[in-house]
Order: structure tokens, then sequence, then C-alpha cells
């Protein structure tokens, strides 16, 4: 392992691996701060810009940027209560208290010290998991790898927001996309409507690029001019308040270890890691009454735990070519498109990749903080960049992004129809995430259905007799049925109460 | 604590458009049925597998056209249900519904004409107009915002990646 590590440290020998660092960083601070944009919508915007590049400068670009993200959303949260990302909701809670008290420096510098904790013990046990976990998973035979995908896109579909039934459906719609092109195993076009353009399959890269950026810009066009927000003093910045840090070290540890873990169950992801770990800390804390009212124990914690969580999320995706969040999924694209495979044979096929993506979180960091702490007033000051520009900013990269991937209108084409689809889509709340797992997984699920089947002479006992398959179809079949079942209960409760 | 029954259908007013879920829904199973339906009519008319162990082209289609069918019916009843429950019913708004209205005909145009208009005349009109549809009045900001994105894009994929933009 570690002279795979070495590997890693050895790709920043590379200028480029440090300016594509730097860059995501800072592409990632700068969309984590605008309410609305977050990390998804990063990634797929960052994509275009990766044609044609090393993949190692590509991967570490596109972590960094999600990384930084996850940290740039706090800092609204903070300053004026509006989180950047979902997942910095409960960073808010005690965040926006702390600021109105005149604490808003000391928040700031927990947050980013915190959230910088997070990456690095969370990316230790990335480095420690994810290994083994691919070298497990190297034993896997095509019903066990059906069965992981099927795991994989009914955790999404069924913790994702809204009714578990609408990310069947999405799942359905997702999959359904995936098998638009020329059969993999017979040459057969299916579903193409006689254009030769869909014999190759949807394009990747146009298809998330307009469910995840350009369906955005149609609800800024909802919302109109925004208005100007109050700019809010920061005080106490850089004065590391170290007696205050020190004192949150069990926290901080806790939330990282929690976040790791939920981050790693795809579809869990950061904003239930950040709820999660902030509700544990209330409950362990000695001093919970000060939960909700300022707290510097709520802001580390949900900041550890919600960037732990995007090194929780990068386990499947590298281990097993599971995606973990609807980031990694874009993620996955990006790779695809450098030809990259990422799964078990990552690790022993193109080893530089993993490993680098490990090294970089951790060379990362200190970089962040730094990036964080210098910036603090610029990126609150970013959350006043006019809607109107934002819009036209995201539509004009997502066109020309469009048109740069296969250099043809047809992409363009897709492109909208999906941007005007995945706003459609959102109104229904039908969540985008299972569509875009499954639209990822579905090659690779159905190629290893019919192997499974092939390899038992046709057989479908073979989902049902080897142990591991079964546990993992159980999986799939409870992550469907309980959140729907609880969901139900809930509005039976609420029906009786009313 | 709205009365249900008014909850049906659309209200319509001229700065939103507000449509209850359940109903929305509704509509959205229709649509998606008649799409899954032709879905699996064109995955069952795909060629029989040659090898008789295999499911061929069409038959992990059909599997999945099926699955999802049932999931299809099963969100329409619980529309159904959520209509004729007390419960309050969710509302949907589209608000600035004919600057939404405007903005989708200005993706389509721009996914039409990018290519004869080419890369920079294209981003600096639909930036403009974009902006313009949400509600950016201020002149220095409507010249200024696609004249810079225009250069970025310009530098950036043109001269540092070398992608070859009409």
């Amino acid at each position: 392992m570690f002279e795979s590590l070495a590997i890693g440290f050895s790709a920043f020998g590379d200028p480029m691996v440090w300016f594509a660092l730097v860059f995501g960083a800072l592409a990632g601070y700068l969309i984590g701060a605008i309410p609305g944009l977050g990390p998804s919508l990063g990634v797929a915007l960052l994509i275009p810009f990766t044609y044609g590049m090393d993949p190692v400068v590509s991967i570490v670009g596109l972590v960094a940027l999600y990384a930084a993200a996850e940290y740039g959303g706090a800092i609204t949260a903070i300053l004026i209560n509006s989180p950047g990302t979902a997942a910095a909701v409960a960073t808010s809670w005690d965040g926006y208290p702390l600021t109105q008290q005149g604490r808003a420096g000391e928040a700031l510098t927990v947050s980013i010290l915190s959230s910088g904790a997070g990456i690095f013990v969370s990316t230790l046990l990335l480095v420690i998991t994810a290994v083994p976990l691919s070298e497990f998973a190297l034993r896997f035979g095509p019903g066990e790898y059906f069965a992981l995908a099927l795991v994989g896109l009914s955790l999404v579909a069924g913790l994702s927001d809204g009714s578990p039934l609408k990310g069947t459906v999405a799942m359905g719609i997702g999959l359904a996309l995936a098998t638009i092109g020329l059969d993999v195993q017979t040459g057969t076009p299916r579903f193409t409507m006689g254009n030769p353009e869909f014999f190759e399959g949807l394009p990747l890269v146009p298809v998330l690029l307009g469910l995840y950026a350009l369906s955005e810009v149609l609800f800024m066009i909802e919302d109109g001019p925004s208005e100007k927000l109050k700019s809010t003093p920061i005080g106490g910045l850089l004065a590391l308040p170290v007696k205050a840090i020190l004192g949150l070290k069990t926290a901080i540890l806790r939330s990282s270890v929690l976040g790791y873990a939920i981050g790693v169950i795809p579809g869990a992801g950061a904003s239930i890691a950040s709820f999660v770990s902030y509700a544990v800390s209330k409950r362990l804390s000695k001093t919970p009454e000060k939960f909700g009212k300022g707290s510097l124990e709520g802001v580390a914690s949900s900041e550890a735990a919600n960037n732990s969580a995007v090194a929780g999320a990068l386990a499947p995706l590298l281990a097993l070519g599971i995606p973990g969040s609807p980031t990694t999924a874009i993620m996955i694209g990006a790779l695809m498109v450098q030809g990259i495979q990422p799964g078990p044979l990552l690790f022993t096929k193109s080893p530089e990749i993993p490993y680098t993506v490990f090294v970089s979180l951790w060379i990362g960091v200190p970089i962040m903080v730094l990036i964080g702490l210098a910036g603090a007033r610029i990126w609150a000051r970013v959350a006043n960049i006019p809607r109107p520009a934002i819009a036209a900013i995201v539509a004009g990269i997502c066109y020309v992004g469009a048109y740069a991937s296969h250099t043809t209108m047809f992409p363009v084409h897709v492109m909208t129809a999906f941007g005007v689809l995945g706003y459609i889509l959102r109104k229904l709340e039908i969540p985008l995430a299972p569509i875009i797992l499954a639209l990822v997984l579905g090659e690779m699920m159905e190629t290893n259905f019919r192997r499974a089947l092939i390899s038992n002479k046709g057989e479908w006992d073979i989902f049902y007799t080897s142990p591991m398959t079964v546990i993992l179809i159980l999986i799939a079949i409870l992550a469907f049925a309980l959140p729907g079942l609880s969901q139900l209960r809930a509005r039976r409760a609420k029906a009786a109460a009313l | 604590m709205e009365d249900y029954k008014k909850a049906l259908g659309w209200r319509l007013r001229w700065d939103v458009v507000r449509g209850s879920l359940p109903v929305l829904d509704l509509i959205g199973c229709a649509a998606l049925l008649a799409v899954f339906w032709q879905y699996y009519a064109q995955a069952r008319a795909l060629p029989a597998p040659l090898n008789q162990i295999d499911i061929g082209a069409g038959g992990f289609p059909t599997l999945l056209a099926v699955a999802t069918l049932i999931a299809i019916v099963a969100v329409a009843v619980s529309a159904v249900v959520r209509v004729l429950d007390p419960v309050p019913v969710t509302w949907v708004s589209v608000r600035r519904p004919l600057y939404v209205l405007a903005t989708v005909g200005l993706l389509v145009l721009q996914s039409i004409y990018f290519e004869q208009l080419g890369t920079l005349p294209s981003v600096l009109m639909f930036a403009f107009l974009t902006m313009l549809a949400c509600g950016e009045r201020r002149p220095l900001h409507l010249i200024g915002v696609p004249f810079a994105l225009g250069a970025f894009i310009y530098v950036v994929f043109n001269l540092a990646l070398a992608v070859n933009l009409p």
C-alpha cells in the first residue's frame, strides 16, 4: 500500500496537478458559497474543462471542487443564515447565532478547521477500507455484481428526497435511458428511433449538464433577480481559538468517523451525515442546552461530518464502481469520458487514479483551510453575485461544454431536452439522483444480469442460491420497502391527528 | 389549513401558476405510462436471442418496463389516495411562468442556432436574453456579463483547451 501511496505522491511532481487542486478548490468555494448551487452542479460544470486533460489531473480537480464546495456551503450558512449547500443546514443552526453574537470569525475558523480535520480523518479511513473492499469485490461473480448495483440504486431511490415510489420510477427512467443504443452483446440497435446518433447511447456529460445545471437555470429564472444581502462584519478571523478547538477534538473525531460511515452508504450523503452527527453530538454533549443558540460544538460536528461524507462517498465509487452520491455519479461520468472504469480493477489497472485521489485529499486539507480562512470575506460576498449573471454563466458554460464534448450539435440538443425534462421532474418531486445513478450503472447492471444467467445455463436460481447475492437482494428490497412504510405510517398518523 | 377539495386543479394568476401535486402526479403518470408502454412494445419487438440460454437484447428492457409500469401505477394509486385523503395536499408553483416559458424557448432556439450563429455571438446574445428573462435591467450588467463570459469561454476553451468551437 505504501508503494502505491508513493505513486499518488509522485503525481504531485506535475505542476498541472497542483494547478488542478488549487483551481478546483477555488471553484468549489465559489460554487459552495452561492446558495442553490451545490457540489453536483459544480462537478457537472467542471467536466467540460477536463476534456483532453490527463485523467489524474482532471480527477484531482473534480475531487478538490467536491470537497471545497462542502466547505464553502458553511460560510454563507454562518454569515447570512443561507446555507450554500443542503449539508450546511445544520451548520447554520449554531453558526448564525454565533454571528449574531459577534463571534462570526470564531465560528468560521472552527468550521473550516473541523472540515479539514474531517477530510483528513476520513481519508485515512478511506485508504484503510477502500483497498480491502476492492480486493473483496474481486471475488464477486456477475450475479453478485448485478445485486450490488441493485443495492446501490435501491438505496439511492429509497433514501432520496420525497417518495420512495417516485425514486423507483426515477430509477426505471434512468435504466431505460441506459438501454438506448446498440446492445453490447448482440449489436442490435435498441430504442434509437432510427437515428444513428443514438447508436452509442445517450452522451453522458450533456445529460448531466442538462439535468443538473440547465434545469437550475430555469429555477433561477423563476426566482428572478436576487436581493442584495446584508454584509456581516467578520471579527476574530484567523485568531485561532486553540483552547476551544482542543476542547472539540472528541466531537470532531466522532463526527468524522460517523460522517465517513454514513457517506459510504449510497444515497445517504453529506446532509444526512451532518444531521445525524449534530444530533449525536447534542445528545452526548456536556452542554446540550447551547445547541441551536450558538454552540461551537454544533458547528464542528456538522462540518466535520459533512466533509467526511465526501471521502465516504468516494469509497464505493473507487472500490466497487458504485457511486455513493449524485456528485460521485457525475464524477464516474467524468472518468468514463476519460476511458476509465472505476471498480475493483481500478486499483490494479490504474493505481495512480485512486492513490492520487487519496493523496490529493490530504494535501488539499491545508490548501483548502488556507483558502477558506484567507478568502472568507470574499466567499461571503459571493452570495451577492446577481442571480441573472449566474444563470447566464451557467447556461453559457452548459452549451459550450455540451458542444465541446463531441464537437457536434447532437449533445447540445440532448442537453437542452434534459434541461427542460430535469425542470419538470424536479417540479413533480421526482428525484434526479436515481436517474443519474441508473444511467451510469445501467449497462454494467444489464451485462452482469445476462452474464449471470448465461453462466448458469439460463437458470434463474443463480439469484437466490448464492448467499452473497441473496443478502444483497434482501438489502435492496428493504431499502425500497422501509422508507415507504415509514412514510405511510407518518401519513396515517397525520391523518389521524386531523 | 386549506380545504383539500379546493386544492384540486389549477389556479392561474399572472405571476404564478399553481397546481396540486397529486393532480400533477396523475398527469405525469399518464405521460410516463404512455412512454413506458411504448418502450415495452419496442422491447418485445426486439429480435429473439440466438443463444437459448440468453435473454436477448429485449429481455432486460422488457423486465425493466414491467417493473417501471408497476411503479408508475403505484405512484398513480398513491396520488388518488392523497386526493381523497383529508391531509392537505402539497402545491406545486411555477413563479414568473411567462419568463420561464420564454427561457425554455430561448434554450431551444440556442440549441438550434448555436452552430449557425457561432459560439461567441450565440453566447453573447443568449446570455443577454437570459439575464433579461431573469429580471436584470441594469444596462452595465446586461452588457458586461455576456462580454466577460464570452471572453472567459474564448480564453479557456479556444486558447487553453484548444477545443474547435464553431
